[in-house]
């Protein structure tokens, strides 16, 4: 079965939150250029992986991770003014 | 992986293999027929290959620590490294039987025996090429 792609806010969230990939990775438990895949979404986490981040950035799943492409941050806060 | 690195990998995979492949060809084929081929010719030849074949080895397997790649416990590789790996070990094993079926069944319809070198090269083919595809494929580990 070919899984589809899974969009994800890691890196502008990561990037929010002033850590490195090498320190995310360590909050995760898995290697820092994993971190890079799945940033590029050329890979995509396991359910208990995606948890970890949800855990890490404080946010839901569905703010985190999605099956469509999700809209630039800047745009969600326009349309939530 | 830029484009330039993984054609360079890849150009040091390939060379590597080749000089085994000339290694083999010298030991099993061209010996076998040493009144075609001047001996000395051959021998130069092959000593020339086995030390390239030492030499980037050891630059590519060995330096870079790849060839762990089939030893190392589970346990330290995450879900995406796991995922690539047993890929990797997947198609290394389906290449390696097929491979190694077809050399033993040639071996038995020339009636040929097989000599210490050969095996001995087809365990250093099984060890590293899990460690080669993975590269090959440009993945990061």
């Amino acid at each position: 079965m070919e899984s589809r792609k899974i969009y994800n806010r890691i890196a502008i969230l990561r990037l929010e939150m002033g850590i490195s990939r090498k320190e995310l990775a360590e909050k995760v438990g898995v290697n820092f250029q994993t971190i890079g895949y799945i940033e590029r979404e050329e890979y995509n986490p396991s359910l208990d992986l995606a948890f970890r981040f949800c855990d890490v950035f404080h946010q839901p799943i569905e703010f985190v991770f999605s099956t469509s492409p999700q809209k630039p941050l800047s745009q969600l806060i326009q349309e939530n003014k | 992986m830029s484009t330039k690195e993984l054609i360079r990998v890849r150009l040091g995979i390939g060379l590597n293999y080749l000089s085994v492949l000339l290694i083999l060809v010298i030991m099993e084929y061209v010996n076998r027929f040493e009144n075609i081929f001047n001996p000395r010719f051959t021998g130069i030849i092959s000593l020339f290959a086995l030390v390239y074949w030492i030499i980037s080895s050891y630059k590519i397997y060995w330096k870079t620590k790849w060839w762990k790649y089939v030893h190392q416990n589970v346990d330290k590789f995450d879900e995406r490294e796991l995922k690539f790996v047993g890929e990797a070990m997947r198609l290394s094993y389906s290449f390696f039987v097929v491979v190694l079926a077809s050399i033993l069944l040639i071996y038995s319809l020339a009636d040929w025996s097989l000599n210490g070198l050969f095996v001995a090269l087809l365990i250093y083919f099984a060890h590293v090429l899990p460690a080669s595809i993975l590269k090959w494929q440009g993945y990061q580990i």
